[in-house]
């Protein structure tokens, strides 16, 4: 990739982020309620994108919330009971909103946007959740519409 | 355009870094002996713990508590990202020191340029267990630098080039077993302990001849069954017992000949949830007095049985030649010994605080005879210590069911945790580092493997009716009794370090490093980093000057340990060495 090509996706990125900032919190309500069925168990990242998040998650999280992202004594879990008590029924974009505001400890919006939801694709993944054939966003609009559900048994 | 001017400042860069590992050695080179070792000069740190004593106390007295006001940098150098909690160990004006992710270094100590780096190829860190990442410990002894890989190898590199001597695989690194702490060199031997936190097995503390690096000794702690120790598991099947290991640091006694060291407890943190209901599980949070040669044991002793909350008894104790005379009167006693009696005359003991429980002990050094132990800080997981050291723990504080929050106090990071604490020989004072803090467990209703370490679900408080979580106890080892206790807002979380010039030097979670008053337990002095300070303080001399030095940055913990409200501003990250002087008169 050209830096040219590099540097036009990366403002298209910025214009999709500002204009998810845009929207009214009444537009964004409703998107929810009207995609509330999707939920974070239908395929909602790649593998390659899950695969791309683990190469970050190791150098970036696992030091703290280890290789499984399960917690130990330096930090909380990221999956299992964390998804099921703490998050469930609860938008996706809340739980990414945290992890890309204060994560890495100190150091939040470090990342890329991109490179978030890739992280996130690979939390979920280590969650149980499946892969499927879009890639999971990192934009305002389509984290909301993405519910946290407990696994299904 | 922008990629190839990129792509050259990369490998200026890398040119840079890479020149003086392949071209510098340390000049004039002297071998450090047992003797060395064992009675450093004055102006060495030769041992994570400066002697093999591990009292991390410095005979240094040109930095007072009169003129440490003065103090001013003298140099800093940058280290590599990652939890930055290492031991520098400094020798005839070198340091040698790890930094986190197997880089190890020798610089020189008076103006931190960097004279041998040895950067080890790693496999996919991603399969390896992330508490090997942090270097907090290495060893120098004859003409080698010995620390332990990432994946798990003990590692000898040619102390004057930095080049490899020998490697030897202690096997097992894509299993979880690695390690944190670093080795000590007693008697001709490399001997380190093993973190298996998220394994599921058990770990083992290994010696290996120095010269050749082959292993001599390997001593494991969970039985199997039918072993002695067996019929305390609760009858779990042995492929459920993980977790055990030793990654507290080892200290050394030559003239016992006595390697300590203590193991840590097991997953999950429940004994419901890990199959051992009632069983005080032998092997788990004892203390071992073995020989470095063979690995024989000498003594035992278990001072927290049926651990259900994480207390890691693994932290180093020290031994101390001193009358012993506990006083009926000190703060949280447990129990004095039942064949002690009162008496001036001097002995070897082991003491320190061993547990997160803040618990201090005290042994008779050679044969492990109970002398005495008491409280440190707010405790209420164990019941009674009875006149031989028996430990029962409160049935009421039991993680018992599934789905249940309990308090307990201390937390899983103490109390006291990994930062070593000191003893000043000249005044026979202890000097520990602890934190006020309690925590609410839930065992967590979900199926569990080692990957879950202690399957529960945590809310760290402070203590009722406390409002600072640092902490620093000054406690008198003849007697028991507390000197003083110093208190801060933020979490402290780094060793102590001590000098003959009355001064106490540790970090904060807060990024202060500070200096306390020995005598008074007064604060004297601090300096703010641009990072929070969990590494360990050191002191040296080179050339008639005395050195103060503190590595600091990335911190472990630090979500865990935020349990105090306030704006303390504990930022990680930016990991550096930091080295403190008196301004020159010339």
């Amino acid at each position: 990739m050209s830096s040219k090509t590099g540097l036009k996706a990366m403002l298209g990125s910025a214009m999709v982020v500002l204009s998810a900032c845009a929207m009214t919190g009444a537009a964004l309500a409703q998107d929810a309620e009207a995609s509330a069925e999707r939920t974070i168990f239908d395929g909602v990242f790649t593998q390659e994108q899950a695969d791309r998040g683990a190469g970050v998650f190791s150098q970036n999280c696992a030091v703290c919330h280890g290789n499984a992202a399960r917690g130990g004594s330096d930090a909380p879990g990221l999956v299992g009971h964390t998804l099921n008590n703490k998050y469930a029924d609860q938008p996706l974009q809340t739980y990414f909103h945290i992890m890309q505001t204060t994560m890495p400890l100190g150091r939040g919006n470090s990342l890329p946007p991109q490179t978030y939801a890739d992280i996130m694709a690979h939390i979920l993944s280590l969650h149980g959740a499946p892969a499927g054939e879009e890639e999971l966003p990192f934009d305002e609009e389509g984290l909301s519409a993405i519910q946290i559900v407990r696994a299904p048994q | 355009m922008k990629l190839t001017r990129m792509f050259l400042a990369g490998s200026v860069a890398f040119c840079v870094a890479a020149a003086p590992a392949l071209a510098q050695t340390v000049e004039n080179f002297q071998p450090v002996t047992d003797e060395m070792l064992a009675n450093p000069a004055p102006g060495d740190w030769p041992s994570y713990g400066r002697g093999l004593d591990n009292y991390r106390y410095s005979p240094l007295s040109e930095i007072t508590t009169e003129n440490v006001h003065q103090l001013q940098l003298v140099w800093s150098r940058a280290m590599e990202p990652g939890f930055n909690q290492i031991a520098p160990l400094a020798v005839n004006g070198v340091i040698y020191m790890g930094n986190a992710g197997d880089v190890i270094q020798a610089i020189d100590a008076e103006d931190g340029t960097l004279i041998w780096e040895h950067r080890r190829v790693l496999p996919d860190v991603s399969t390896l267990a992330r508490h090997g990442e942090r270097k907090r410990g290495i060893a120098i002894y004859e003409d080698k630098v010995y620390f332990l890989s990432w994946d798990n190898q003990v590692v000898a590199l040619d102390a004057a080039t930095g080049q490899v001597a020998w490697e030897s695989d202690r096997g097992q690194a894509t299993d979880l077993i690695s390690n944190s702490t670093g080795p000590v060199v007693a008697n001709g031997v490399v001997m380190a302990g093993s973190t298996c936190q998220n394994a599921s097995m058990g770990c083992y503390v290994t010696g290996h001849d120095a010269e050749t690096g082959e292993e001599l000794w390997r001593n494991t702690f969970i039985p199997r069954p039918g072993e002695p120790g067996d019929e305390t598991w609760g009858g779990s099947p042995y492929e459920s017992r993980w977790m055990t290991g030793v990654w507290g640091q080892l200290t050394y006694d030559p003239e016992l000949d006595l390697v300590f060291y203590g193991t840590s407890a097991t997953g999950p943190a429940s004994e419901v949830q890990r199959g051992t209901v009632g069983g005080t599980q032998a092997g788990t949070n004892t203390r071992y007095a073995v020989r470095p040669r063979t690995g024989e044991i000498v003594w035992e002793h278990q001072v927290l049985p049926r651990d259900n909350w994480d207390q890691e008894c693994t932290f180093e104790m020290l031994t101390v030649t001193t009358p012993v005379n506990p006083s009926e009167s000190m703060e949280g006693l447990q129990a004095i010994g039942a064949s002690w009696s009162p008496s001036d005359e001097p002995r070897k003991v082991l003491t320190g605080v061993p547990c997160k429980t803040g618990t201090m002990w005290t042994f008779d050094a050679e044969t492990g005879e109970f002398l005495w132990a008491r409280d440190t800080n707010y405790q209420d997981i164990i019941d009674t210590i009875d006149e031989n050291g028996l430990v029962t723990v409160r049935e009421d504080k039991i993680l018992a069911t599934v789905g249940e929050p309990m308090l307990h106090c201390p937390s899983f990071n103490g109390g006291r945790d990994w930062p070593p604490a000191s003893y000043n020989p000249e005044t026979n004072i202890y000097f520990v580092p602890m934190i006020n803090m309690c925590q609410e467990s839930t065992p967590l209703d979900q199926e569990f493997t080692a990957l879950d370490t202690y399957n529960v679900g945590s809310v760290r408080v402070l203590p009722e009716g406390e409002t600072n979580a640092g902490r620093i106890d000054a406690i008198n080892v003849e007697t028991g009794e507390t000197v003083w206790s110093w208190e801060t807002t933020a979490a402290t979380y780094s060793p102590t370090m001590i000098t003959a010039g009355g001064l106490l030097f540790t970090g904060g979670l807060d990024r202060y490093f500070r200096a306390i008053d020995q005598e008074s337990g007064e604060e004297i002095w601090r300096t703010r980093l641009a990072s929070q300070a969990q590494g360990h303080a050191i002191t040296y001399e080179v050339d008639g000057r005395q050195y103060v030095a503190i590595p600091a940055g990335g911190g472990g913990g630090t979500a865990n340990l935020a349990v105090t409200p306030g704006n303390w501003d504990g930022i990680t990250g930016s990991n550096a060495i930091y080295v403190f002087a008196l301004p020159q008169n010339d």
